[in-house]
């Protein structure tokens, strides 16, 4: 093991991370592992400060409940950030391209397992240091405040070794899912990929569960009684360090110092067993049943809604690949994503008005998130393979129908499901039902040809370890456009429901309202549309190659 | 016979770097034209310039008569169009692929099936037709992109480096299928880095280098204008393109 090859490998997987989330490859000073500690040193120093000047503008009497909690926060520090570092690791794997990881030069090099494993993880747990240092730097204000600058130090040293144990974990993942998913495959075939679909749903489902902020403080609350109980579980053992050296066992605190680090060291040495075992992922043969004269597509129900035979076979070909590819899936399971934690953040609202906002929150949300992403990453999943499109006898329009169509629909399964489902739960009268069911089916198709439209305007063909399909601008400029058009459709019912005296004053009912609302989001479809369809005519007439 | 491809006064800038330049030739229809240069000469850019995928800057093509800038569709119909590495729908088996690609030139549904089950068949890929792409081979990669640029029966086929990663029993396929295709009417532009393969199909040759047309013609015409009639077709070649000094380049690289 060379340590000069570990620093030099730990450096070039940073920067890879750090430059390929940067738009058409540009590289900014902030793209740097300098860059990165400037920003987590800012931060550490930005939530020190924040956390200290409000306690100091407390009277100690008040804060007597945050000191309590002080000590259980600085005790879970170790396993908040090893619980980020598998979150973000778990995300990590999950959008890599499989193709890519197998390709890799660095699989081809003199290097061992061993320099691997440590670059990689040094290399990951500096790449989201700055959750370390937040919670540090959070931690910091409170321990500065009560006296307990020791006890911070020791969970600051648990955790900046838990972050690195994070990244072990987070290569035994890799290596696990990259042998399970191989295997899987081989024998499974059509219901392999469908089961593998499903299963990433899981694992984002409970991912984004677990590490919803509102739950962890629920479940750390519920835990911290127990703590002694489970001190056979590893990932307890330094928050153990942490309450035995404050409750002055010593003796304890170093036993579970020494077994920390014995679980760390472990966990390195699994990661490069597994590592020197499954080295290259291997591209994956999967075999599809079919009948021995074969399978072969006829235009069918798509054919019945208008569709001609080659759009037809562009939507059956994305939706293939929205099923078929590991890093495709996770949009599937947005709807999920994204109500998991806005049902968390609600809590029981009494007041009508707040009901129905929350039940349109969460239902334009689920729904229109879902056929913006769809739509938005259109054109950008088509990779290098993209030359097939151009070099057919494709129109734009038909390319346009196509990629349009199928976000739409897709996003019109949750954008009926959810306000109905929500409509139910909430009960909701049957005309705010109905309005809601209506509006977001509108929001479907607004969200579509917004995502339409910087999708192709902005679309990223390249082909990355994680793809993103779309530059981080189009991406941007599409919430904030999404987000004004969802305003200003809703600006009516909003207006209904934040200021009901006035409007029944001036004769404007909720019925009034929510027509009014209704025939905004008409109207807006048709200028987003006309952007959506000439953005693509655009981008179809000016390929200049990939 | 009539011209397949007419190219007059082409030229294609990206940025400040001229990849074609002043480019004129045509082709008639039925021959197998190759295209040879160095790497970096203006072959794919020139490919992609006849499918209607890159515009030119200034100058004009015509394929069988129609512009692929101003008519690209009905172009594209007569086209079969294999690129240099051909990136396919790994997520797609290769009769998914095949079908796919049918479809999206409107081949009749028993023709596609017929002709999808006779280039499985060919090109060796039966009892693999079934597997995701992902799982493939480059040369077998090839193969399905070639399958699938014959699929419509085009009235052209433009190939890029089409032997590439073949193993020999395929290339031998590729080549007779080219001659057989000629046989047949359809005209055939493909570049290649073998020029002994280009020696031993091609009724015309244009020679390519920095984006200007060095020479043109059958392969006696080239070297009657290299002056070079009992030399084979490398030494014309390296001659033409100026690349003939390789010993120096060798000996650099053992030092």
């Amino acid at each position: 093991m060379k340590p000069s090859n570990i620093r030099l490998l730990a450096s070039i997987l940073l920067l890879s991370q750090l430059r390929l989330r940067s738009d058409k490859g540009k590289t900014s000073k902030l793209r740097t592992p300098k860059g990165l500690a400037i920003i987590n040193t800012l931060v550490f120093l930005g939530c020190f400060l924040f956390v200290y000047l409000i306690l100091f503008a407390i009277p100690m009497e008040d804060s007597l409940p945050v000191r309590l909690l002080s000590t259980q926060i600085m005790s879970f520090l170790p396993i908040i950030t090893l619980s980020f570092m598998i979150l973000y690791s778990i995300l990590f794997i999950i959008g890599e391209s499989a193709q890519f990881s197998s390709s890799e030069i660095i699989n081809y090099m003199p290097i061992t397992a061993t320099e691997f494993v440590l670059a990689s993880s040094l290399s990951t747990a500096f790449m989201y240091l700055y959750i370390l240092t937040a919670v540090l730097g959070i931690s910091l204000g409170l321990a500065v405040h009560f006296g307990a600058v020791e006890i911070w130090a020791l969970a600051a040293i648990l955790s900046a070794f838990f972050m690195i144990v994070g990244g072990f974990v987070g290569e035994i993942i890799r290596a696990t899912i990259n042998r399970a998913s191989s295997s899987f495959s081989k024998r499974g075939g059509r219901s392999a990929i469908i089961t593998r679909a499903i299963l990433i749903v899981v694992i984002l489902a409970l991912s984004q569960l677990f590490f919803n902020p509102n739950l962890m403080f629920r479940l750390l609350q519920s835990f911290a009684p127990q703590m002694y109980v489970l001190w056979f579980v590893p990932v307890i053992w330094p928050s153990l360090v942490v309450l035995e050296l404050v409750a002055g066992n010593v003796m304890w605190s170093l036993i579970y110092f020494i077994s920390t680090v014995v679980f760390g060291l472990s966990m390195m040495v699994i990661g490069i067993a597994l590592r020197k075992r499954y080295w290259v992922p291997l591209p994956v043969t999967i075999r599809l049943s079919a009948p021995k004269e074969g399978k072969y597509s006829r235009v069918g129900w798509l054919g019945k809604l208008g569709f001609t035979v080659p759009e037809s076979a562009i939507m059956r070909k994305d939706m293939k690949s929205l099923l078929r590819r590991k890093e495709m899936v996770r949009f599937l399971a947005l709807p999920i994503i994204i109500l998991i934690p806005l049902f968390l953040t609600y809590t029981g609202i009494e007041e009508i008005e707040a009901t129905y906002f929350m039940a349109s929150i969460l239902s334009f949300t689920g729904a229109g998130m879902t056929a913006l992403f769809l739509s938005i990453i259109a054109i950008g999943q088509e990779g290098p393979a993209i030359w097939s499109l151009y070099s057919a006898p494709l129109s734009a329009i038909e390319l346009f129908k196509a990629k349009i169509a199928l976000p739409v629909m897709l996003s019109l399964i949750p954008g009926i499901a959810l306000p109905v489902v929500i409509s139910i739960l909430y009960g909701l009268p049957s005309l705010a039902a109905f309005g809601l069911t209506s509006i977001t089916m509108l929001i479907c198709a607004l969200a579509s040809f917004t995502g339409s439209y910087y999708g192709s305007k902005y679309c990223d063909l390249e082909e990355k370890p994680r793809s993103t399909y779309v530059r981080g601008t189009g991406m941007l400029l599409a919430f904030l456009l999404m987000g004004a058009l969802g305003l200003l459709g809703g600006a009516p019912i909003i207006f209904y429901l934040f200021m009901k005296p006035f409007a029944l004053s001036i004769g404007l009912t909720s019925t009034y309202c929510l027509i009014a609302s209704i025939a905004v989001y008409i109207v807006l479809l048709l200028p987003t549309f006309r952007l959506a369809s000439s953005s693509m005519k655009q981008r179809f007439s000016e390929f200049t190659g990939t | 016979m009539a011209d397949a491809v007419k190219i007059a006064a082409l030229v294609k800038d990206f940025g400040n770097t001229r990849a074609i330049d002043n480019l004129s030739f045509s082709i008639a229809e039925g021959q197998v034209f190759g295209l040879l240069g160095p790497n970096g000469s203006g072959k794919s850019t020139l490919m992609k310039m006849m499918t209607g995928i890159i515009k030119p800057t200034s100058g004009s093509i015509s394929i069988f008569n129609d512009d692929p800038q101003k008519n690209p569709i009905a172009v594209r119909r007569t086209i079969g169009y294999v690129p240099e590495t051909p990136r396919l729908y790994d997520f797609l088996t290769a009769r998914e692929y095949l079908d796919f690609i049918a479809d999206v030139y409107g081949v009749p549904f028993d023709a596609k099936k017929e002709r999808i089950a006779h280039f499985l068949e060919a090109f060796d890929l039966k009892g693999r037709e079934d597997e995701m792409i992902s799982g493939y081979s480059q040369g077998m990669r090839q193969k399905v992109a070639i399958a699938g640029a014959l699929m419509h029966k085009p009235k052209l086929l433009i190939m890029d480096e089409p032997l590439n990663g073949l193993d020999p029993r395929s290339a031998k396929i590729v080549k007779d299928l080219l001659n057989k295709l000629a046989t047949d009417g359809i005209t055939v532009i493909f570049s290649t880095h073998v020029l002994e393969i280009a020696q031993a199909i091609c009724n015309r040759v244009a020679i390519i280098y920095k984006g200007a047309l060095l020479s043109e013609g059958n392969i006696g015409d080239l070297k009657q204008m290299a002056g070079m009639p009992g030399s084979s077709l490398e030494e014309v070649f390296l001659k033409l393109t100026g690349t003939d000094d390789v010993r120096a380049v060798v000996e650099e690289l053992l030092r």
